[in-house]
């Protein structure tokens, strides 16, 4: 286990530093489709990062979700909505101003928390070796319909809201 | 870890020739099959039986000049192809061709897939979720009127037959209990999920040949009214890229509906060798698809995606729920 | 456990470089005669008048959209099928009301005509 260990951290370094590029690239892109694909970059990065961490199932379901249905729609928009899609987006430099104050104090918070290391936390009953023993994706459906089933009905009659969402944009659109 | 690296290396070039050679001899087979169907002879100069035809068509893309649109996004030109071919590869890495006990080659056991993980099959439904990228971008950085409608189509397609695709395996997931898919094989050692799951295969294999873009549902390059679709401005190498994506999707659906319904390895009598069972399957899979394009004629746009969210979305679901309240049922 | 990702990772390495490679090479292959007419956008022989970006119908981005609500939902029912044998009919009825409400979305969305293509 000793190299897989050595693995991960070169492969966390890897992806931690390619999420941090794809980032900026999100913001610094003169054309909105590298934006958007930047973002997809990043997402998938995220993925990588929930894998490293053992959660398998929300490896794929953030590719699922997130790279292959959320951000396709963005791609779409983006590519097509604006027929001059090739305009640049102009770009006033409060934003970037916004965007370095907020940078720096969230930065802040994360060399405070990460200093002084008060991170409290014991080991619960779902250690990677108990989730491993019933299977990754198991154990979370039995928590999501059992202990969380409230919550997952909920998110149906979300759903169900978004649907009406929707249909109510695209009629707006036409008439 | 070296034993793991070493093996994983000859592991992805086996997969790399194997699927490069079943794209080669695909396209003659297809091409072949048609023929016969139609009462023509096919290709059958290059070689003996036509058998050295996808070498020379091979040579004769590697040295096309390269050529596109001086208007298209040169990067995202370029990565398109890769990307498609990537995906279309990468999901083969899941596929078990042989089983249940290892190979064992000079005392080191070797596993007879590239990777078995806890969620199986999803990873292959997040791959084919990244499919769409390839095509739309193809369409999108070409800046040409037939490609950007021909990659528009197709991705919206494909995002319409990728839930049917996906809510069709959920019965086999159900009956299993796993997404592993060597589990799901062994599952079936006496009974193959095709035959009490019938209706779920029917469905899997008709979302199956309109996520791969193939007749009657090859409407993204629907030759009449959008030339090539996304790859119209694609030639030589580049063009060969998407080809071999589209058809080693056919193949890695056929090999997952080998997988999730005809049995896997298993074969009746124990008379053949795993590996050959499977391929077998697989192609006698891709003979379908063949037939079904010798055979039927193109839908049109509209009556294809209204086939996918009226009838196999509605269908799909209902066939889950059936499939639940049968399993619990018969249950002790 | 998560050394099974490992092989996976190198086989996507090795296959992006043969992809890469397999566009690149080519390119000092097959030479590049330049041509004002092959620089062009394929219109069947007709000479491009404007780029190729345009709206489109707006039946596109509502399936894009309305694919996000079923693929979200297709994510939620996937880990209830690997476990359905351990839940029973509690499993059943919970998924049967999560479909139930899922389906009234799809006969909305049915009904309104957002499933319709054409005009």
């Amino acid at each position: 286990m000793g190299g897989l260990g050595a693995a991960m951290v070169i492969l966390f370094a890897f992806v931690a530093a390619s999420m941090l590029v794809s980032a900026v690239g999100v913001v610094a892109f003169r054309r909105p489709i590298y934006n958007a694909l930047a973002l997809v970059a990043n997402m998938l990065g995220l993925a990588v990062l929930f894998l490293l961490l053992n959660a398998q199932f929300l490896f794929v379901a953030q590719i699922i979700v997130y790279t292959g249905a959320v951000m396709v729609l963005f791609v779409f928009i983006i590519a097509l909505l604006n027929p001059r899609a090739d305009i640049r987006l102009q770009r006033p430099g409060a934003e970037w101003g916004f965007g370095i104050v907020f940078g720096v104090v969230f930065a802040a918070l994360l060399l405070i928390i990460l200093s002084t290391r008060a991170l409290p936390g014991k080991p619960g009953p779902y250690t990677p070796e108990a989730i491993d023993a019933a299977g990754n994706v198991q154990t979370i459906g039995r928590a999501l319909y059992t202990t969380f089933l409230f919550p997952v009905e909920v998110a149906s009659v979300l759903l169900l809201v978004a649907a009406v969402g929707a249909v109510y944009l695209a009629r707006r659109r036409i008439h | 870890m070296t034993e793991v690296v070493v093996v994983t290396l000859i592991k992805t070039a086996i997969i790399l020739f194997a699927l490069l050679t079943a794209f080669a001899y695909l396209t003659l087979f297809e091409r072949v099959v048609q023929a016969r169907l139609q009462a023509r002879l096919g290709p059958n100069r290059v070689g003996p039986f036509g058998l050295l035809q996808p070498a020379a068509d091979g040579v004769k893309l590697l040295f096309k000049e390269t050529s596109g649109p001086a208007t298209r996004d040169r990067f995202l030109y370029l990565a398109a192809p890769v990307l498609s071919l990537a995906v279309a590869f990468t999901a083969f890495t899941i596929v078990p061709v042989s089983g249940p006990t290892d190979l064992v080659v000079l005392g080191h056991r070797i596993s007879w897939y590239v990777t078995n993980t806890n969620v199986g099959v999803l990873f292959y439904f997040a791959l084919t979720s990244l499919g769409v990228y390839g095509i739309f971008l193809a369409g999108y950085a070409s800046n040409s009127k037939y490609s950007l409608l021909g990659g528009l189509r197709s991705s919206a397609q494909m995002i319409s037959y990728e839930m049917s695709l996906g809510l069709s395996l959920v019965p086999v997931f159900i009956v299993a209990g796993s997404f592993r898919l060597v589990d799901i094989v062994n599952a079936q050692r006496t009974w193959w999920f095709a035959l009490p799951l019938l209706p779920a295969f029917i469905i899997y294999m008709i979302a199956g040949i309109a996520e791969t873009n193939r007749a009657p549902f090859d409407l993204p390059e629907a030759d009449t009214e959008l030339v090539a679709g996304y790859h119209t401005e694609y030639g030589g190498m580049k063009f060969a890229l998407f080809f071999m994506a589209e058809y080693i999707n056919m193949v890695i659906v056929s090999s997952i509906a080998t997988v999730m319904f005809l049995g896997g390895w298993w074969g009746p009598f124990g008379i053949l060798p795993g590996p050959w069972w499977f391929l077998l399957k697989v192609v006698a899979v891709l003979f379908v698809y063949v037939w079904l394009r010798a055979t039927l004629p193109r839908l049109r746009y509209d009556r294809l995606m209204q086939l996918g969210w009226k009838s196999l979305l509605p269908l799909s679901l209902a066939m889950m729920m059936a499939t639940a309240v049968v399993v619990v049922a018969v249950q002790r | 456990m998560l050394s099974d990702y490992f092989p996976l990772l190198i086989f996507v390495v090795v296959i992006v470089g043969f992809g890469v490679v397999a566009i690149v090479v080519p390119g000092f292959i097959g030479g590049h005669r330049p041509n004002a007419a092959a620089d062009l956008a394929y219109e069947s022989g007709i000479v491009p008048r404007e780029g190729a970006r345009r709206r489109f119908s707006v039946s596109f981005y509502l399936t894009a959209m309305l694919f996000i609500i079923f693929d979200v939902e297709a994510i939620f029912i996937y880990p209830w099928a690997v476990i359905l044998k351990s839940l029973r009919w509690f499993g059943v009825a919970e998924m049967g009301v999560f479909v139930a409400i899922l389906l009234v979305a799809l006969i909305y969305i049915w009904a309104k005509g957002a499933l319709e293509w054409g005009d």
